[in-house]
């Protein structure tokens, strides 16, 4: 039996998102003896795709709400019914050591719930840009080299949860991703789950490539898009919410207003 | 009683000790003032699997200050009776052997009129003239047999001091070095004899690859033995500069942790040395290898089955049972050689005494 699902969100379909898409599913095509790909979409969208992949279990969750990120993955989340569930964007792959190394740490550290993978950020032309998730084993970063802990997130911010690998049902115990929370949802997951005792702790290997700030993605928006765009003063405060919200499994109300 | 009946007696009792094995094998060793030394354990390893087989053998120092090792080689050796030339008045019989390290060369002097089998040990080719007297060699002293670690290392010192029987014994690869059961972490050993091309080559990669500031690099200096093989084994990569060395154990230590090497050749190429690890003659191109190697293993990329199997391969004659028969068989050969010169002996005092 399976017992990975990997949670492909996507809004919408073009040329250039079929691209990205292929690339992205490619990426599974090795893991396709323990994965089971579940893209959550619109129903347009669904009825767009096909043919896939011809090795990989393809499964629908068609959307007919909100289509922000964190609603789609919410969505996935809730119907995913494998121990294991992980976060592929669409711009973003796999690389080829992500299930070997997964699989190694989930057998040494059975008390362990989150895998977050070393992220090789890359920029829209592939040329690196930098990693994530690595810091964990700098030597005297953390309390324990490899894990990540509360109190260092309180300090560190940038971590990436996609490719990750998160124990399903932990997650829907702690709560999932609060999707009111702009800019820092992922952190405030983070957060929440250390707060909760849950362990966290990065695999030293490059499992998975992330496209940085490509054009039209929600981050790039954030900082580029006229109207989506985050002001200073916002950053600060989404921020501080995270810092302030993970105390609570769901989402409260919370709005930032320009001072 | 005539000296000669004298003579006879005490060349019978000394025959009658190699023949119970209770003769005394002397490893004279400096205090390491518990800071681990590879060269010490190797003299160690001597006299336990000596002990262990029933020869009675005695680790010989300078004076009652002497530290031992336990503080970095555990109790293992707690048994190994230390003497010490000072306090102990120790007397070292014509049946006895005295087994005195290269860096000792200052003591032959001293020990010239013992008439015991002197054995002189050379781990460390380099500090065979520290302290020899210009131009004299160790026969001058009674010094006609040698024990050294490496093939290179017999071939030169039977080029220096050719009358000498050279034996080769090579340090132990302890079973504490394996594989470890836990995935390695990324973590590089590094053991540079230069503290300077030590801070160098780390300095180098983090400015090189400030990507892998995250990367760890493992001092293994200043550490226990057991320390030492738990911290070797936990690393993906061991870096190993050091152009002194005869022997070079740290290597054969990764390579049985499973932990790849790569190295600076050192200037007396190690007989073990082959495709077992990524060898460069340039301590330039260290930390290129290594950044190379350390991207490739964070890739997932994995050794490939012939360096694998070379690494098995070389590790094939240091195991320890080999190492161990071997130990026994060169002692054995001292004793057996003496046997001989001592019946000789006896047999012209016999036909002296009855004419």
């Amino acid at each position: 039996m399976k017992k990975i699902t990997i949670l492909l969100p996507l809004h919408k379909i073009d040329d250039e998102y079929s691209v990205m898409l292929n690339n992205a599913v490619n990426s599974l095509e090795d893991f396709h003896n323990d994965v089971i790909l579940m893209i959550i979409c619109p129903p347009n969208v669904k009825n767009s795709l096909s043919n896939l992949s011809q090795k990989l279990e393809i499964v629908y969750q068609v959307n007919s709400g909100d289509i922000g990120f964190c609603n789609q993955i919410n969505l996935g989340i809730s119907k995913c019914e494998t121990e294991w569930f992980s976060i592929l964007e669409v711009d973003d792959e796999f690389r080829k050591v992500w299930l070997k190394s997964m699989n190694t740490y989930i057998t040494e550290n059975p008390d362990v719930d989150v895998f977050l993978p070393v992220v090789k950020d890359v920029n829209v032309e592939g040329t690196f840009i930098s990693f994530t998730n690595e810091s964990a084993w700098a030597y005297g970063f953390t309390e324990k080299q490899g894990f990540i802990d509360n109190e260092v997130l309180l300090d560190y911010q940038n971590y990436q949860t996609s490719g990750g690998l998160f124990r399903t049902n932990v997650t829907k115990e702690n709560g999932m991703f609060k999707e009111n929370i702009k800019l820092t949802f992922s952190y405030e997951l983070l957060l929440r789950l250390t707060h909760n005792g849950v362990k966290i702790m990065t695999v030293p290997k490059i499992g998975y490539q992330h496209v940085n700030f490509r054009e039209e993605s929600l981050f790039w928006s954030y900082k580029n898009n006229e109207e989506t765009k985050l002001s200073e003063g916002e950053v600060k405060f989404w921020l501080d919410s995270a810092k302030k919200e993970f105390f609570f499994k769901n989402k409260r109300d919370i709005k930032y207003v320009e001072s | 009683m005539s000296k000669n009946i004298e003579n006879i007696e005490k060349l019978k009792e000394a025959l009658g000790r190699l023949e119970n094995s209770t003769n005394t094998v002397y490893f004279l060793t400096y205090d390491t003032k518990n800071n681990p030394r590879a060269s010490v354990k190797y003299i160690y390893d001597l006299a336990f699997v000596l002990k262990e087989n029933g020869t009675n053998s005695k680790i010989l120092v300078e004076d009652s200050t002497y530290g031992g090792v336990s503080h970095w080689l555990g109790d293992k050796y707690k048994d190994l009776e230390v003497v010490s030339i000072k306090e102990d008045k120790i007397e070292i019989k014509i049946d006895d052997v005295l087994v005195v390290p290269e860096y000792y060369s200052n003591i032959l002097q001293q020990v010239s009129n013992i008439k015991c089998t002197k054995v002189m040990l050379v781990q460390q080719k380099d500090y065979i003239f520290e302290t020899l007297p210009v131009g004299s060699r160790w026969r001058d002293y009674g010094f006609d047999r040698v024990i050294t670690t490496t093939e290179s290392s017999k071939k030169y010192i039977s080029e220096i001091f050719p009358e000498s029987l050279i034996h080769i014994i090579p340090p132990i690869i302890e079973d504490n070095f394996c594989p470890s059961d836990k995935t390695q972490k990324p973590f590089i050993a590094i053991s540079c004899r230069d503290r300077v091309v030590h801070r160098r080559i780390i300095s180098e990669f983090y400015l090189r690859y400030p990507q892998l500031r995250w990367v760890t690099f493992r001092d293994m200096v200043q550490m226990g033995y057991e320390e030492f093989s738990t911290a070797l084994k936990e690393c993906f990569v061991s870096v190993w500069i050091d152009d002194e060395s005869t022997f070079g154990t740290f290597p054969l230590e990764s390579m049985k942790c499973g932990v790849p090497v790569i190295g600076k050749i050192p200037s007396m190429e190690p007989d073990w040395l082959s495709e077992n690890g990524i060898w460069t003659y340039d301590t330039s191109k260290i930390v290129e290898l290594l950044g190379t190697y350390t991207l490739a293993w964070l890739e997932g990329v994995e050794l490939t089955n012939e360096i694998t199997e070379k690494m098995s391969e070389t590790l094939l004659p240091y195991s320890k049972s080999l190492t161990e028969n071997n130990i026994l068989s060169v002692f054995n050969s001292f004793r057996n050689k003496r046997i001989e010169s001592i019946n000789n002996a006896l047999e012209k005092l016999k036909v002296e005494e009855t004419v």
